[in-house]
């Protein structure tokens, strides 16, 4: 303690201190503020903004989160498997070749047309999220029937589609036709999505086809006449 | 006669009032050195306060940002399922969307064609392109049937294009015709 005070004072006696004495104060706050300015407050602040943007990010992804996990408690598992039951009898997951056969009979009996041939082709690869193979049928009967299985076939309750119409000639009121069918299936999906992933978003308008499916007249015929309780036999004769 | 009225002689020598006005100058230096370092101190200090409640809230939202993933691993199969649904709902709603071209173009022929033309051959593909022979023992019915076609309210604007490809009189009173058509909405 002594020394120190001989050491102040032996300052105070040095003719350099004493000229310079008033600048101590001012150079030691420029050096403390330029110090703390470079090495904590700017780099802090750049961090600030970066840190902002992710609590952002974060913030919006705990939103999803929360909201997709209230989604997936208030989801009733029995109505989404029942939906899915409907929607592989409009969908089948592999070809059901029979099935869609029994569909297209039923619809050629319906409307009073003659079926004398029937053949297969493998389809054109993915269209519209499904697979697809084709049907083609030769039919006869009258123009009307025929009118009528076609706008009977977009009401099946499988997916299928007209892919060609020929009509070939006509014999005393009967017609001769050609009539391509394009059978739709869909395998079913192996990943089933990332829990990051917002959950899909199904809308009344997008159950409105189940709606169909469940009223269709030609599902409780084939229900009454016990065409889908049948033997269905081989699913892919291409296999 | 007030106070300031009075005529005052500084007698101080001028060395005091130098000295004097340079320890005020001195003395402001190092005031304002003091209140910049202190305004820097306080910017230190909410600048890390703040850096420090970003790095909590940091670590609380990964914590719920982690329990909710959890949670969402417990209805795994309800996810899948509702997948698996979606999945199928949009592809049976891609195909049943749109009337397929083919049926447009049959419906509609069978529509605005006259009962007494009868239909030898009629072929519709995806791509909307319509081949019909017919043959028909009635002229005006035939006209009938060529102005349907071009008649934009009686086709329904679904026919772009019509071509007569032939027209042939056989027997007495029997004509054939051969012609195509584009149905609009096909796909190529």
């Amino acid at each position: 303690m002594d020394k120190l005070k001989q050491v102040l004072k032996g300052l105070k006696n040095n003719p350099v201190y004493d000229r310079y004495e008033f600048l101590i104060l001012p150079v030691f706050s420029t050096v403390v503020c330029l110090a703390l300015l470079i090495l904590i407050v700017i780099p802090n602040i750049i961090t600030l903004l970066e840190t902002n943007k992710q609590i952002q990010d974060l913030n919006s992804k705990n939103q999803a989160l929360t909201t997709k996990l209230k989604s997936l408690e208030q989801a009733d598992p029995e109505t989404i498997k029942k939906n899915i039951e409907t929607t592989l009898i409009a969908l089948p997951e592999d070809k059901d070749i029979p099935g869609a056969i029994n569909q297209l009979l039923f619809l050629v009996n319906t409307n009073n047309l003659k079926l004398s041939g029937i053949s297969f082709s493998v389809g054109s690869g993915t269209e519209a999220l499904s697979n697809n193979y084709q049907i083609k049928m030769d039919v006869s009967g009258g123009l009307t029937n025929l009118q009528n299985f076609v706008n009977k076939l977009k009401e099946s309750t499988r997916t299928l589609k007209p892919d060609s119409i020929e009509i070939n000639g006509v014999k005393f009121t009967d017609v001769q036709s050609t009539i391509a069918v394009k059978i739709y299936f869909q395998p079913l999906q192996k990943s089933i999505g990332d829990v990051e992933k917002p959950l899909p978003v199904i809308t009344q308008k997008d159950l409105e086809p189940l709606e169909k499916i469940k009223n269709s007249e030609v599902m409780n015929s084939q229900i009454s006449g016990g065409i889908i309780n049948a033997q269905k036999g081989k699913t892919d004769p291409f296999q | 006669m007030s106070l300031q009225d009075k005529i005052t002689i500084n007698l101080l020598p001028i060395e005091l009032t130098l000295s004097k006005r340079e320890r005020e100058r001195r003395n402001l230096t190092n005031s304002l050195s003091i209140a910049i370092l202190v305004i820097i101190v306080i910017t230190t200090a909410i600048v890390l306060s703040i850096r420090l409640s970003q790095t909590i809230r940091l670590r609380t939202l990964n914590s719920q940002i982690d329990g909710s993933k959890n949670s969402i691993q417990n209805y795994k199969e309800r996810e899948g399922l509702l997948t698996i649904l979606k999945t199928r709902l949009d592809g049976i709603n891609a195909i049943s969307q749109s009337d397929p071209v083919q049926a447009q173009a049959f419906n509609l022929i069978l529509t605005i064609m006259p009962e007494d033309i009868k239909i030898i051959e009629f072929k519709a593909d995806k791509s909307g392109i319509v081949t019909l022979s017919g043959q028909t023992g009635n002229l005006f019915s035939l006209k009938s049937f060529f102005n349907n076609l071009m008649d934009t309210k009686l086709n329904q604007g679904k026919i772009s294009g019509v071509k007569i490809d032939s027209l042939s009189q056989r027997n007495e009173n029997e004509l054939r015709f051969d012609l195509s058509m584009q149905i609009s909405g096909g796909k190529k």
